[in-house]
C-alpha cells in the first residue's frame, strides 16, 4: 500500500470529469483528464495511468478507437480500462469486451458502483486525511451494485 | 418506418429516466410532476435546451430537455469546483445541460429498447432558449412532462415515429 494510484478519465463533458474528480477525491489517487480519445492517448503514454475511465462516444477519436489503439500499443496494452457510457447497446457492450475492456458502467450510475468496479482493479486507499482506523482499501465485497447494472448483467 | 406499438408507454419511460437520472447521479430527490407551464413569463435567455436524436432504420426520434438557467446553476455548483470566470461558469451550464440531456436519452433509449425499439443516439446539443413546441403529426408518438425541481420548472419532451 500507500502507493497513490493514477486514473486517466476521457470523457468529451467536463461534467462527467468533474463528477469523477468527486467520486475519486477521497481515495489516494490522482486524476488526469483528456476530452477525447487522441488526447487520451497522449496522456496516457504520459502518465501511464493504473486505470483508465473511458467515455464512448466522444468527437475526434470515440472510445473503442481509442481502446483499439490502446491494445497496440506495447507500452499501454495492459492498461486495464472501464468503459463509461450513456449507450447500453449491446453491440458496444460486445465490442468493447472484444477489445479488453476490464468493465463497463452505463450513466447514470451510483458513485459505490463506480468505485466497487474500480476497487476490483486498483487498491483505493483513503487520503491521509480521511484515514480510518483500519486503513484498509476498499474491497467490491464492502461496496454495492446499482439495478442497472444488475439490469445489464442479466440480459 | 413501422407502424408504433399503441402499448409503447413514452410518458412513464420518459418520467422513470428522469427520476432515475436526476436522483442517482445528481442526488436530486426533491422533484415532482407539475402542470405544463408553457406560458411562463420567464424569457427565452432564462431557458437552455439540451436535445439528443434517437435513430435507427425502424425508427426516428428524439429528446428535448428544457431547463432554467438558475436550476442548472444551483445543480453545477452541487458538482464541486465551480468555476467563478462568468465566460466559464457559462461553458459549464452548456455541458451540464448536454450531459443531462445524453443520460436522459441513454435511460430512455435504454427503455425503448425493451420495448423493442432498439436505437442509437446522437451526441447533445443546446441552445439557449426554447425552440417552438412542434404539433404531434400523424403517426408521431410524443410524450411532453413537466416537472418541478429546486422551484424550477423542468420539460422533457420526447417524440419516435
Amino acid at each position: 500500500m500507500g502507493t497513490t494510484q493514477k486514473i486517466l478519465s476521457v470523457d468529451d463533458s467536463k461534467t462527467v470529469r468533474r463528477m469523477l474528480a468527486r467520486i475519486f477525491e477521497p481515495f489516494d489517487c490522482t486524476l488526469c483528464e483528456a476530452a477525447n480519445g487522441e488526447e487520451g492517448l497522449a496522456r496516457a503514454a504520459l502518465e501511464k495511468p493504473d486505470l483508465i475511465l473511458l467515455d464512448y462516444n466522444m468527437p475526434v477519436m470515440d472510445g473503442i478507437a481509442m481502446l483499439q489503439r490502446l491494445r497496440e500499443d506495447a507500452a499501454l496494452r495492459q492498461t486495464p480500462v472501464i468503459m463509461l457510457t450513456a449507450e447500453a447497446g449491446a453491440k458496444n457492450i460486445a465490442a468493447a469486451a472484444r477489445l479488453g475492456a476490464r468493465d463497463y458502467i452505463t450513466k447514470p450510475f451510483q458513485d459505490e458502483v463506480l468505485l466497487s468496479k474500480a476497487a476490483r482493479i486498483i487498491p483505493l486507499v483513503p487520503r491521509p486525511a480521511h484515514q480510518t482506523a483500519t486503513d484498509q482499501p476498499l474491497t467490491p465485497s464492502s461496496l454495492t451494485r446499482n439495478h442497472h447494472d444488475h439490469e445489464r448483467r442479466s440480459r | 418506418m413501422t407502424s408504433i406499438k399503441p402499448d409503447l408507454e413514452l410518458d412513464r419511460i420518459a418520467a422513470h429516466a428522469l427520476r432515475d437520472v436526476l436522483v442517482t447521479q445528481f442526488k436530486m430527490p426533491d422533484f415532482a410532476a407539475s402542470p405544463d407551464q408553457s406560458s411562463s413569463a420567464a424569457g427565452d435567455g432564462h431557458w437552455l435546451t439540451g436535445s439528443v436524436n434517437l435513430e435507427s432504420p425502424q425508427m426516428k426520434g428524439g429528446v428535448l430537455l428544457q431547463m432554467s438557467e438558475p436550476w442548472l446553476s444551483t445543480l453545477n455548483a452541487s458538482l464541486g469546483n465551480a468555476s467563478r470566470d462568468p465566460a466559464a461558469r457559462q461553458s459549464e451550464l452548456l455541458d451540464l445541460a448536454g450531459e443531462l440531456c445524453n443520460m436522459i436519452a441513454g435511460r430512455i433509449g435504454a427503455g425503448l429498447a425493451a420495448a423493442g425499439r432498439i436505437c442509437t443516439l446522437s451526441t447533445p446539443h443546446v441552445i439557449r432558449g426554447r425552440p417552438q413546441r412542434a404539433d404531434d403529426g400523424p403517426g408521431i408518438k410524443c410524450a411532453h412532462t413537466s416537472w418541478t425541481c429546486a422551484g424550477e420548472t423542468l420539460k422533457l419532451k420526447v417524440w419516435i415515429k
